[in-house]
């Protein structure tokens, strides 16, 4: 488990954030997330895992697509909610605010 | 006739310097005493103005100099989670990552707002204080 400081700095950008687990998966439950979409910021709940899910190094699950970014996006459910994700592997672990810029690199 | 004595052409007696000088009463050189006086004391005052427009200008400099050094003050931001000194200005973002410590092939965003924005290396950031900056590796793509 990501440590309290590791997750204050997540609370920097996203108040809301909480450590949750699942079946020993861990993930950072990221409420109304602001996603810089070129030069607009859109809002999106988001679950951020922290090891592997779904054959990926780490997921960014959001509650809606964005449109016009990502490729081959597909749902998820995870902890009782549909979430949705595009193809976008091989983010390095790391602090999850290390890991979470790396997810929004494909919204951009 | 006395060797001192003038005569004009009819040879007739004229007063010369003695005459002249007797001439001068004591209150001339009194004048002349008070003009030395007024002009001692007048020295005296320039000196002392002198004196204190070189202290104002010591403080002027000071002053410039504590202007300068606000100009370049040190301000301290947050990178990584660890607090860095570096003095306020106008950075490329390459070499404001090797100021602080941050290894060139990494990615550098600021907090913004409540949001993270990536910083390309060649762009310019100004630093006035109180800024954060998260550092990562430049991974994930399309897969």
């Amino acid at each position: 488990m990501a440590s309290l400081d590791d997750l204050a700095e997540v609370k920097a950008v996203c108040p809301g954030a909480v450590y949750i687990s699942e079946g020993g998966s861990e993930f950072v439950d990221l409420p109304t997330l602001k996603i810089p979409v070129g030069d607009r910021v859109e809002t999106r709940d988001a679950l951020l895992s922290l090891n592997t899910h779904t054959g990926y190094t780490s997921r960014l699950y959001l509650s809606a697509p964005i449109a016009g970014r990502g490729q081959n996006w597909t749902s998820h459910m995870v902890l009782g909610r549909t979430w949705h994700t595009p193809s976008w592997n091989n983010v390095s672990p790391g602090r999850p605010i290390e890991m979470l810029p790396q997810h929004l690199k494909v919204y951009r | 006739m006395n060797a001192d004595e003038l005569v004009n052409p009819r040879g007739q007696a004229v007063p010369g310097i003695e005459n002249r000088a007797s001439d001068c009463d004591e209150g001339a050189v009194e004048r002349a005493e008070e003009h030395v006086r007024t002009a001692a004391a007048e020295v005296r005052q320039a000196g002392a103005e002198i004196e204190h427009a070189e202290h104002d200008l010591e403080r002027a400099e000071a002053e410039l100099e504590e202007a300068e050094a606000d100009r370049r003050h040190k301000v301290e931001v947050t990178v990584d989670r660890s607090p860095k000194c570096v003095e306020a200005g106008e950075y490329t973002v390459s070499a404001f990552k090797e100021l602080v410590g941050v290894a060139a092939d990494r990615e550098l965003d600021i907090l913004k707002d409540g949001a993270l924005h990536p910083l390309e290396d060649d762009a310019k950031i100004a630093i006035h204080g109180c800024e954060v900056f998260v550092s990562h590796a430049r991974t994930g793509g399309s897969s």
